[in-house]
């Protein structure tokens, strides 16, 4: 496992390459797109826990973090998506240059799989993790969290009022630019480029809730299977909302398509 | 500007080494934030980031790093228990600050299960000449309980409330068995130490080091009043040791406001007292 800075020396990025324990002629390469806010943080051992089973087999794995979230450089309230959309195609730049492998396999987490189905990069596999296609329902979502959050008495002793603050809106411990947030809102299919060979839907045991423009986005695609789990991941909970996401069926489930594909 | 370091013995502990703003104030001295549950380095909500680097700012370098088993750096199959292993990496931490860079003093900051952290390390380390712990260990007094029955004959309802929550178990996978296990960390584990040898704990390191304790109203099952740690311990305020009381923020600091208060009073502090 090896943790660089990559990108530019003014805003570098996080990331971390997990080489292949096995070389050979089955070698892989997959780029783990993470998600935002506070769903980074409950995926963050997740993630570095499917890169390490992966790279125990044939797959070299590039993890990392945008610009303004977890170890990178910035500050959130000064991110958007152009620059996270530039991230995710810097970050598959260093998977191919470190694996010199160039049909890359892309996993992306929740808003992440929104941020990568909108960068024009070649995908060979395609896995979106209970994916977030509705932007509007999604940050309808979070500030009814933030609300709910507000007024927890198992988490305040005092009464919390929702601060408003110029050009920005606090969400769930992250500021957010009004801009960022607007982008986000407008996330829908038709932003995004579905240009993959194959595509799997991995879903928690509770990721209904995006249902309707998942259909519509999904019928258009031919090559979709999908890896149910059978854990829920409470995206939408409020008891939830500290508690990591650690499904380990769905993790191995998840290895054994990607190593074995 | 921010260097990521690996160390440890087999280079398995993953830390961002926050440089010193041109002002480099304080050349010997080097604050460490340690790992708060099981978040990794980053912190919850990015606390540690944003205190590494406000830190940096005011002229003294900031390290934050993940003990094995946690975050970015690998679990190691070890027969130490999770406080004695945290313990020995925070040793190796400032051993590798003092060989890389020269540091000799060293300021710990933990939040929650951290804040249990700095205690044990500034108790064996004599590097760590100050530390501040943010929901620390925390004992009911009578003051505590007469305020606690005050507060239900007032709002009945509160009776059927749990009113806190601990950020141990916040941040353990726990439905179908974890890293924490995989690790051997016990996910909830605070346990708390008997009172009398904290509190004498406490007074010997207070002989020659330094010590500001931050609580919050998010700790409002074990802690209600501003100075419940002085009962605690029937220590009283002094040069060596202060107490701030946040009632108003959570036990997580999750909004802005509460954070950029704790970030400016944690910074004014170490540079007005710890150094």
């Amino acid at each position: 496992m090896n943790p660089y800075y990559f990108s530019s020396s003014e805003t570098p990025l996080y990331g971390v390459y997990h080489s292949p324990a096995q070389m050979g002629a089955n070698e892989k390469a997959i780029l783990l797109c993470p998600p935002v806010g506070q769903d980074y943080i409950r995926t963050h051992r997740a993630m570095k826990f499917l890169a390490d089973q992966l790279s125990a087999g044939s797959c070299h794995v590039f993890r990392f973090d945008y610009f303004g979230t977890g170890d990178s450089s910035g500050d959130m309230q000064d991110a958007d998506i152009t620059v996270w959309q530039n991230n995710i195609r810097e970050a598959a730049t260093e998977l191919i240059d470190n694996s010199g492998i160039t049909e890359i396999d892309i996993l992306a987490v929740r808003f992440g799989a929104a941020l990568a189905a909108s960068v024009d990069i070649s995908v060979k596999r395609f896995f979106m993790w209970d994916p977030v296609f509705d932007g509007r329902q999604y940050v309808e979502e979070i500030e009814k969290l933030h609300t709910d959050m507000l007024h927890d008495n198992d988490r305040f002793s005092t009464q919390q009022t929702h601060d408003k603050n110029d050009g920005h809106v606090e969400l769930l411990g992250y500021m957010y630019s009004n801009n960022l947030i607007d982008a986000i809102r407008n996330t829908c299919p038709e932003n995004m480029t579905l240009t993959a060979r194959q595509y799997y839907l991995v879903d928690s045991a509770d990721s209904g809730s995006d249902q309707l423009m998942r259909h519509s986005i999904l019928n258009g695609i031919n090559k979709l299977e999908t890896i149910n789990g059978d854990m829920p991941a409470s995206w939408s909970e409020l008891q939830n909302l500290e508690i990591a996401y650690l499904p380990f069926r769905l993790i191995n489930q998840v290895k054994e398509v990607i190593l074995q594909g | 500007m921010e260097r990521i370091v690996t160390l440890g013995n087999d280079a398995s502990l993953v830390g961002i080494f926050t440089e010193p703003q041109a002002d480099h104030a304080k050349p010997d001295y080097c604050v460490l934030i340690l790992n708060a549950g099981m978040v990794h380095k980053a912190g919850p909500f990015r606390t540690h980031v944003q205190l590494a680097r406000h830190i940096a700012s005011t002229g003294m370098a900031a390290f934050r790093f993940d003990y094995s088993g946690i975050g970015d750096s690998d679990g190691k199959k070890s027969t130490d228990s999770f406080e004695q292993r945290s313990v020995s990496e925070i040793n190796m931490a400032t051993d590798f600050l003092q060989q890389q860079f020269g540091y000799t003093k060293f300021i710990a900051i933990g939040f929650c299960s951290g804040a249990d952290d700095v205690h044990r390390a500034m108790l064996a380390n004599n590097q760590i000449v100050a530390g501040v712990m943010v929901d620390g260990y925390a004992y009911k007094t009578a003051r505590y309980h007469l305020k606690k029955i005050s507060e239900k004959l007032r709002t009945p309802s509160s009776w059927i409330r749990a009113p806190f929550r601990i950020l141990a178990g916040l941040f353990s996978g726990g439905k179908t068995g974890s890293p924490a296990e995989e690790f051997d960390i016990n996910p909830n584990f605070r346990d708390l130490p008997d009172k009398g040898k904290t509190a004498s704990e406490l007074k010997t390191m207070l002989r020659n080091k330094k010590m500001l304790f931050i609580y919050t109203g998010g700790l409002q099952a074990l802690y209600n009043y501003e100075s419940q740690f002085y009962d605690m311990y029937g220590l009283r305020k002094t040069p060596s040791l202060e107490l701030i009381y946040y009632p108003e923020a959570d036990h997580t600091f999750i909004l802005e406001k509460h954070r950029q208060i704790m970030r400016r009073d944690i910074s004014n502090w170490i540079t007005k007292h710890a150094v």
